[in-house]
């Protein structure tokens, strides 16, 4: 298996709070990784260095081998927590964007989706409810052939029913050659989806370990290992 | 058919056992073609990895055997099936027996309270 | 991909500038149409003039809305589309950081200098004809050519060839005061969306400050020169002009160049994103 994400010795501040401490981290392609943590642990922070939001202020990060550039923006696929898509906007609009700027986008999958979904090219992004735009995101994020997935807290606040669609869409969309991170802190819902756990608090890197080993060693789930872990 | 996956122990073997238990009761007809690694994984709500491992676990037990181009196929040995199922079945059986006993209730009541049990 | 950029940038703010423009050919046609009937009719009612004076108001709202858009649109869609929500969909596409500042400051000097076009074309429509016509004589006559052999035209270009630097260097200076001011704009946001509280609050007072200093460097060359012009008492006014107008360019492009960098490099790596 070939290596697709690597930090060494990444650290992030904020003025004087430091985000994220010295991590070291590697993750493969095929895997589906959950990054765990409590709010303001650095899960989002760590996102965002990824996606080329934010610079690290020391440490190295590279995607695929490649420092954070116009490169790794192309073939990183990120769902930020917050919708983005301008409002005035078709789903057309947006579909057109996604196929203009990334060489990846398989407009296919993006059709079959979004007929799953019931949403129509000529709808207004204006008129549709929130939950709605973050599955149109979703989607555009899934139906790029990407090499690393991102996804920030892609099951907060929505309905069981959407929860499930989400996790079947990132199941079925699974391809050995991409990594999928996804981070929350509602890990009950996800685990048995996960591959391998990254755990972090502080900024501070605390487990990284497959989900079976968690089990296997201590008997118990990673939503009851977490809570443990960070418990108050 | 749901897929209930539990908290306190890995999440293959749990796949292995319910795969297991779905090709030995009929669920999963023999000689027949499994859904792709990607669609059960989709179906279980597990990681397709995780799913993979369990099939391969399943391939080694000979309950299934994997074509490299057409995917995953339910063994058609029969026998191989029958035995299984009986070996499974005789397991349960010692276990239960073993409670049983332990509740101090003879042989001929036992199963008489298995006559008087729907079955 | 700049040209896609452009492209896309190009229809976002047109969605906005659009309207805008139709407005005001519209009411320059309403307008002209209402002067004719005034004209030739003689109408003098007073509903005519009420309807009248109405429409030119809402004539010069339009009008003014424009010229004040102008820019105004181009920085609102700058500062939305990287600083707001929509940034994490334009700064993790796959284009060089410069691209999108380069794509939003040609797309909104486009805009800008055809909405002066509009503007044109507008006041044409109101005066074409003899209301234009007639307007030139009074010029003539304003200007004490009317009985002259040269035409306006010739008097025109006449000045030009004669003050030909001059001219370039206004030519130059308009149109490079047209980038400069919105890449001021830009960096005045780009330093504003740093603060984590009342970005938008923060960045006009950034914007204005610097606008400040720059009356002030303006004011210090002008006295500069002034100072200069007393002790060379040979030079022309002329010369003098064109000094002051070069001085003007220099620190335009150098303080445009600076904001342009400065932008560049806050998007790259000091982008705050809520």
């Amino acid at each position: 298996m070939s290596e697709i994400l690597k930090c060494t010795g990444l650290t992030k501040k904020y003025g004087k709070l430091v985000a994220l401490d010295n991590i070291d981290l590697s993750v493969n392609k095929g895997q589906i990784i959950g990054l765990l943590g409590p709010n303001g642990s650095g899960k989002t922070t760590l996102i965002k260095l990824i996606a080329g939001l934010l610079k690290q202020n020391s440490g190295e990060l590279t995607v695929d081998g490649k420092k954070i550039g116009i490169e790794t923006k192309g073939i990183v696929s990120y769902l930020p927590e917050r919708t983005y898509i301008p409002n005035w906007m078709r789903v057309i609009d947006i579909v057109k964007m996604f196929e203009g700027f990334y060489e990846d986008f398989n407009l296919e999958k993006a059709k079959t989706m979004f007929d799953n979904l019931g949403i129509k090219f000529n709808q207004r992004i204006k008129a549709m409810s929130k939950g709605t735009k973050e599955k149109l995101q979703l989607i555009l994020v899934m139906s790029r052939d990407a090499q690393l997935y991102l996804l920030d807290e892609p099951i907060a606040g929505v309905d069981p029913a959407a929860r499930d669609y989400i996790l079947r869409t990132i199941i079925t969309n699974y391809n050995p050659e991409a990594a999928v991170i996804i981070s929350t802190h509602l890990i009950q819902d996800i685990e048995t989806v996960l591959d391998d756990v990254i755990m972090i608090h502080n900024g501070r890197l605390k487990i990284h370990k497959t989900v079976d080993e968690i089990r296997e060693e201590t008997g118990k789930s990673v939503d009851e290992l977490f809570r443990e872990v960070f418990k108050c | 058919m749901s897929w209930e996956i539990k908290n306190d122990r890995p999440v293959y073997i749990q796949l292995v056992e319910e795969l297991e238990m779905r090709i030995l009761n009929g669920t999963y007809t023999s000689g027949t073609k499994l859904l792709s690694v990607r669609d059960l994984a989709g179906e279980a709500q597990v990681n397709p990895n995780t799913m993979q491992k369990a099939l391969g676990e399943l391939e080694k037990k000979g309950l299934i055997s994997s074509k490299r181009t057409s995917g995953n196929y339910i063994t058609d040995d029969e026998k191989l099936i029958r035995n299984l199922r009986t070996e499974l079945a005789v397991c349960e059986v010692e276990a239960f027996c073993g409670k049983v006993k332990k509740l101090g209730i003879s042989k001929e009541e036992t199963i008489e309270l298995i006559n008087k049990e729907e079955f | 991909m700049l040209g896609k950029l452009i492209k896309t940038e190009f229809k976002a703010s047109g969605r906005l500038y659009l309207p805008l423009f139709i407005g005001v050919i519209f009411f320059a046609v309403v307008e002209r149409i209402l002067l004719e009937i005034m004209e030739v009719e003689q109408v003098n009612s007073i509903a005519f003039n009420i309807l009248f004076i109405a429409i030119t108001a809402i004539f010069v709202i339009v009008i003014v809305s424009v010229c004040v858009s102008g820019q105004f649109i181009s920085i609102y869609r700058f500062y939305k589309s990287v600083f707001t929500d929509e940034g994490y969909l334009t700064n993790t596409l796959p284009v060089k950081s410069r691209s999108i500042i380069i794509s939003k400051l040609l797309v909104g000097v486009f805009y800008t200098v055809f909405s002066y076009i509009v503007l044109f074309i507008s006041g044409l429509i109101i005066v074409a004809g003899d209301l234009l016509k007639s307007a030139l004589d009074n010029l003539r006559i304003d200007l004490g050519i009317e009985n002259t052999q040269i035409g306006l035209l010739d008097f025109i270009l006449d000045s030009v060839i004669n003050l030909k630097l001059t001219f370039s260097l206004l030519a130059v200076l308009i149109v490079g005061s047209l980038f400069f001011n919105i890449l001021v704009f830009f960096v005045s946001f780009a330093i504003g969306n740093m603060a984590n509280r009342k970005k938008v609050l923060l960045s006009v007072i950034i914007y204005i400050g610097i606008v400040n200093v720059l009356s002030f460097i303006s004011a210090g060359i002008a006295l500069f020169v002034s100072k200069l012009s007393i002790k060379n008492y040979s030079m022309l006014g002329v010369d003098l002009l064109n000094i002051t107008l070069s001085i003007i360019l220099a620190v335009m492009v150098v303080i445009g160049l600076a904001s342009y960098f400065a932008t560049n490099k806050i998007i790259k790596s000091r982008l705050n994103l809520e």
